[in-house]
């Protein structure tokens, strides 16, 4: 996983989105995130998940990179979804537009959000042993991945995984899981070292940052109003039925032809290239 | 199998409000207590622990719709208390990522977080019982294992039962049909039909609306059933990790029971 490319990304942007205070952008994933939850709606979906692309586009971030990370949680969804399978191409298809919008609104806001500021917001809603936790889970859950990817590789380069052989798959996967926890678990001791080298007392650090407000706050904070005002619209059936929702989907569809065609509209500076 | 996937909007206020109440309840006071605690050295470990336990849970043995949950193997390594706030950071986790509702992260964790704390008493238990003639924890912690998720399944089922929704829709079934109890192509109407091309579906409702005919009995038998199969997989791979982290680390698990 990318974690080191997206706090490089979340850092070095210069975009508008980038400028606005965590506060206003953790609001607005929330907004987005209800509409999500709230909408059953698979073209509301569709046409939410295309204007958080135009946004992502207008970052002059790497588009499709960062459209391939959110898509990342799909793959599970996916996996579900076909577990929920009854017949109808629908049903699937929701789950997976749900997991996918929901995905791409917290992925844009991670890209375009230092961490220290997204965690020192957390900390004031939840218990300070919650906040630091899922911010040390957050940092533990794509390292553990990417320990399981490397771990089911060279247990298939050196002949522990054999077609066939259930009993001895079944039980050098479980070694390797057990391997995974051991590595783990150094991993948190190294975490641990770490953080007391640099001054760690029982509380993460956070600073005010987060919650400086200006008018950079707008855009993120009405992107989740807006997607919010379709999720209800669209329970209501304020949509118009097949015709108004398919013209909803073109409208979003043009917003992001248009911000791919003109990038210079969401940024003041040049585009913030890859570095791994 | 022992966590609700029923989406947002299903549930009753009554039930997954109180839920959430009684769970950031539980976190609040065990934030609380833990202050006291040499919770410092902890915490990267209940980090670590939740991400072990979010890769397990994003990982779907499809054919029995089961997926892996390591929570008793959490309550083992963390103890009943951390065990409990890995748990709702695991679903509030998972519920951003579409598994689970957000509305239910409160009912999950309940129902999680118990899992921890009953696995990790069991283990501690059946452990004493067999370790001086087994030489190994994996046994007791298989059995902790598939115990443990046997009461919270049907701690699920009693939820389900409380809540009146639609049984059908609680739980995913794969293939098995819970109305029949048998084994059904879900593809025999065909790969491409839609509710928006077939009207009539349409005004029938949507899928969070819809009415399976499945009695709480017969959701009970299907949970069971399949649940069975994903009790013996957890409990084995449990059983196995365990072992393998009692020869490799054995101080992990003496350090358990202290907690």
């Amino acid at each position: 996983m990318d974690i080191y490319l997206i706090d490089y990304w979340a850092q070095s942007g210069h975009s508008r989105w980038h400028q606005a205070s965590a506060l206003a952008k953790i609001s607005g994933t929330a907004l987005t995130i209800a509409a999500v939850v709230l909408s059953g709606d698979i073209f509301v979906l569709v046409a939410i998940y295309l204007l958080l692309a135009a946004v992502v586009a207008g970052t002059r971030l790497d588009t499709r990179r960062i459209l391939l990370i959110a898509a990342y949680p799909g793959l599970f969804a996916v996996l579900f979804a076909l577990s929920r399978w009854d017949g109808d191409w629908l049903t699937p298809a929701t789950i997976i537009a749900k997991a996918l919008t929901a995905a791409l609104a917290t992925v844009l806001l991670i890209v375009t959000t230092p961490y220290p500021d997204i965690f020192a917001a957390l900390q004031r809603v939840f218990p300070r042993l919650v906040g630091d936790a899922l911010f040390l889970t957050y940092r533990a859950f794509f390292l553990t991945l990417e320990s399981m990817e490397h771990l089911l590789t060279a247990l298939r380069l050196r002949g522990g995984l054999v077609p066939g052989h259930y009993l001895s798959n079944g039980r050098n996967i479980a070694s390797s899981l057990g391997l995974l926890l051991i590595n783990s678990l150094d991993l948190s001791q190294r975490l641990y070292d770490v953080l007391s080298v640099r001054g760690y007392s029982g509380r993460l650090a956070g600073s005010d940052r987060w919650r400086r407000l200006s008018r950079e706050d707008w855009p993120p904070l009405g992107l989740g109003v807006l997607a919010l005002a379709l999720s209800l619209a669209g329970r209501a059936g304020w949509l118009f039925g097949l015709g108004g929702r398919l013209i909803l989907v073109a409208m979003a569809l043009a917003v992001l032809v248009i911000v791919l065609l003109y990038p210079r509209w969401g940024s003041h500076e040049p585009a913030v290239s890859a570095v791994d | 199998m022992s966590h609700i996937h029923i989406p947002d909007g299903v549930l009753p206020f009554w039930l997954w409000g109180p839920g959430y109440a009684l769970a950031l309840a539980i976190v609040a006071y065990i934030s609380y207590r833990q202050r006291t605690a040499d919770l410092r050295r902890r915490l990267p470990l209940l980090g670590v622990l939740a991400a072990v336990m979010l890769v397990g849970m994003s990982t779907e043995i499809v054919p029995i719709a089961y997926h892996l949950n390591l929570t008793v193997l959490a309550g083992i390594i963390v103890g009943p208390s951390l065990g409990f706030i890995a748990a709702f950071i695991v679903n509030f986790i998972l519920s951003l990522f579409g598994h689970g509702g957000v509305t239910t992260v409160g009912l999950n964790t309940l129902l999680i977080g118990a899992e921890c704390a009953l696995g990790y008493y069991l283990f501690r238990l059946l452990g004493r019982a067999t370790l001086s003639r087994l030489q190994s924890p994996a046994l007791a912690a298989g059995l902790a294992t598939a115990l443990t998720l046997l009461v919270t399944t049907s701690a699920l089922i009693g939820i389900v039962g409380l809540s009146s929704v639609d049984p059908g829709k609680a739980r995913d079934t794969g293939p098995l049909d819970a109305a029949t109890l048998s084994l059904e192509n879900p593809f025999q109407e065909g790969v491409i039909t839609s509710r928006l091309l077939n009207p009539e579906e349409e005004r029938a409702g949507d899928f969070y609306t819809r009415n399976s005919g499945v009695s709480l009995a017969r959701f009970a038998a299907v949970v069971y059933l399949l649940g069975f199969l994903g009790w013996i997989i957890e409990g084995t791979i449990t059983g196995l990790i365990v072992s393998y982290v009692y020869r490799v680390r054995p101080g992990l698990l003496r350090e358990s029971g202290n907690r």
